[in-house]
């Protein structure tokens, strides 16, 4: 018998191996509105509403600027503190935001997916969309504060070139935050300890990365550990696009971009096992 | 040909109970570990089979209700057509658009509107954004909320949103609609709107399974029906059959409760009237409740004794044997079995239903051990022996009779 069109067939373990992204279309308006979803009930009853996305980096970088900056003297490669910092909180903030936020999705989730079926990628996808939102408010903060420092400053030049490389930063984070989210995600569902690590871990990312020092500070020896990490090369890029801090880490950059490529599929398979049969063990 | 909508060959599901697959990384770690050093620890994992070989079809434009007790399988039966776990074995086919309903108001976010959340309870039901647009309208209508569509529904009643919730799944357009129970919400008006719903789905000749404790939805709706008992379908037949089956299953499942054989005791807790076992005593006739047991021999000598309490689990009273049981009691090494009768006068219990839990209590008054819900049985009564022309319930997890004097006397004035 041949499946006709129109024909769902269950079976164990039935159907492709990861998800279908034919179904994803099929679902894009939940996608839609699930972000909506994220961002309208996040400020709703706050005072400051979307403000918030604008005093949290400002707040941190100011923050950074008097404990690292004034009182620790960590060097930031000549570039302004305030501004280095506000750049290396760009992109990480995004990562760290979107797997603190997805990185439990399933576990988050589990009365939805007790009671009806959609791709349950789904929610991860939305949670980590909705984070562009705050990311853009961010980036238009920081665009705000350069081109102020950039007409102040005589020694500051804008590098229009390197620009190009913002879009690759972008979707390089954003996948390496997917492709870490689903796994912590399908992780979580199988290991409930790991719900309580995440928040500690993402706090602690935050200082093995070089956002608040420069990589030049690490001696040479180390270097290579510090690369190790994925997140360090696009941060260490965002900052030498703007602030010409350091030099461009090509080859970090294109291995954290390889770790990505190969993450992702890797995840999406993973976290698409998990979730199959996640609801008998909820 | 008019091939069957819904096919469902050989389907079963198994769950896991206990062992490996525990949540706990330290637990996962710690079986591992034992493994490794190759202890010989037995696995305390044992399978439930929640369905076993499930075979049924369903044709277009039929509604298939389906029945059974608890834990018969059903809403893993329906979990498993929603697509919301796998099936161990099995096959199923469905032809056509597939919407089911297991909750009401399934995706609704507090802080949301309304209005939002028709959008995102539809699309999380999987309607399209252009689908709910059309039926906005009617949707707001059959929930009755026109006023509060703006307002985020944390604020609303709890029937609002549950009214909201069956309204957008209503609305659902699909060739294969499951719905479970969710007709048991809301007032009686929205109920009978719910029902009209039901009815005017039916005659649009989508096909709908439809699981339900409530006899008359079944009667009213269905064309066949199926009843699940312990994973297995066994009966297939009009609603009425089956119903007629379910009620035969339940009433036997009575009386195994009552004859349930508990551990090395052998307790066996039974209602007698009149010389025989019955569930369906006389309240206005003495009863006897028999314990009947064997004291195993690491236990001390015991008092048998017992709770009874009504549906509710209120005490209506306890009673303990005034006598000593032991094993010891016989040299001859045969072993003793134990009939303890208790009696209960006519005229005491109220008609309702009661639940035995017995006990066995040491000298100095501790639970050697204790079966609760050993028996289960329904007091009945005469309604014409009732002394006064009342026929309502009688308040009280008791009814005793009781010597009441009435006197009359003159006071001048």
């Amino acid at each position: 018998m041949s499946s006709l069109p129109n024909e769902t067939i269950i079976r164990p373990s039935s159907g492709p191996k990861t998800f279908d992204l034919r179904e994803l279309m099929q679902y894009r308006d939940l996608l839609l509105l699930l972000i909506r979803r994220d961002f309208v009930a996040r400020y709703k009853q706050t005072i400051l509403g979307p403000l918030w996305a604008i005093l949290q980096p400002v707040m941190t970088a100011i923050v950074f600027t008097v404990v690292f900056g004034k009182v620790a003297k960590i060097p930031t490669d000549e570039a302004p503190p305030f501004l280095f910092y506000l750049s290396g909180m760009l992109f990480w903030q995004l990562f760290a935001g979107s797997v603190s936020a997805a990185g439990n999705s399933l576990q988050a989730n589990a009365t939805l997916f007790t009671k009806v079926y959609f791709p349950r990628i789904i929610p991860s996808l939305a949670t980590l969309a909705s984070q562009l939102i705050p990311f853009s408010i961010q980036f238009g903060i920081f665009t705000g504060f350069y081109i102020w420092y950039l007409l102040m400053s005589d020694v500051a030049q804008l590098h229009a070139l390197r620009l190009i490389w913002l879009p690759v930063l972008l979707l390089l984070v954003f996948t390496l935050a997917l492709g870490i989210s689903l796994t912590y995600s399908a992780l979580t569902a199988k290991y409930r300890d790991l719900n309580h690590a995440l928040g500690f871990l993402i706090q602690l990312g935050l200082y093995v990365t070089p956002v608040i020092y420069p990589v030049s500070q690490v001696s040479e020896n180390w270097r290579w550990l510090v690369w190790l990490n994925p997140m360090a090369a696009p941060i260490t890029t965002c900052k030498w696009i703007f602030l010409d801090a350091g030099a461009l880490p090509l080859i970090p950059l294109l291995s954290s971009m390889a770790f990505a490529i190969i993450l992702l599929p890797l995840s999406m398979r993973f976290f698409h096992r998990i979730q199959r049969t996640f609801v008998d063990t909820v | 040909m008019d091939s069957p909508v819904i096919q469902v060959k050989g389907l079963s599901k198994e769950y896991r109970i206990g062992g490996i697959g525990a949540s706990s990384l330290r637990d996962e770690i710690n079986a591992r570990w034992q493994q490794m050093r190759g202890s010989s620890q037995e696995k305390s994992q044992s399978i439930f089979n929640a369905l076993n070989d499930v075979n049924f079809s369903v044709s277009k434009g039929e509604i298939l209700g389906i029945i059974g007790r608890n834990g018969a399988g059903k809403s893993t039966l329906l979990k498993i057509l929603s697509r919301i776990t796998e099936p161990t074995a099995g096959e199923i086919r469905l032809r056509g658009r597939v919407a089911s309903l297991l909750e009401v108001g399934t995706g609704f976010h507090p802080e949301l509107s309304g209005r939002e959340n028709i959008f995102l309870s539809g699309a999380v039901l999987g309607m399209s954004r252009k689908e709910i647009s059309e039926k906005f309208d009617d949707i707001v209508r059959f929930a009755e909320i026109e006023k509060f569509i703006d307002s985020p529904i944390k604020r609303y009643s709890s029937g609002m949103s549950v009214r909201l919730g069956f309204a957008v799944a209503a609305h659902l357009s699909s060739d294969i609609l499951i719905v479970d129970e969710v007709l048991a919400v809301g007032d009686v008006n929205f109920q009978e709107k719910c029902m009209e719903k039901m009815n005017q789905i039916r005659s649009s000749g989508r096909t709908i399974l439809f699981v339900s404790h409530n006899p008359i939805s079944i009667e009213l709706l269905c064309h066949r029906c199926i009843l699940l008992e312990q994973g297995q379908l066994v009966f297939s037949g009009t609603p009425r059959e089956t119903l007629d089956r379910y009620e035969d299953i339940c009433r036997n499942r009575h009386a195994q409760v009552g004859t349930e054989d508990h551990g090395d005791t052998s307790l066996k807790v039974e209602v007698w009237q009149n010389n025989t076992p019955c569930f369906q005593p006389d309240i206005a006739q003495p009863m006897t409740i028999r314990m009947s047991f064997q004291i195993p021999n690491t236990w001390p000598k015991v008092f048998p004794n017992f709770q009874l309490r009504t549906s509710t689990q209120q005490i209506a009273f306890s009673s303990v044997s005034p006598h000593l049981c032991s094993e010891h009691c016989d040299e001859k090494k045969r072993s003793v079995h134990y009939t303890a009768d208790c009696e209960i006068p006519g005229g005491l219990l109220n008609a309702e239903k009661y639940k035995i839990s017995a006990y066995f209590l040491s000298p100095n008054g501790l639970t050697v051990d204790s079966w609760d819900n050993a028996c289960t049985f329904t007091a009945t009564e005469n309604p014409s022996l009732r002394p006064i022309n009342f026929n309502g319930d009688w308040v009280g997890v008791l009814r005793p009779t009781l010597p009441w004097k009435v006197s009359q006397h003159e006071v001048e004035r």
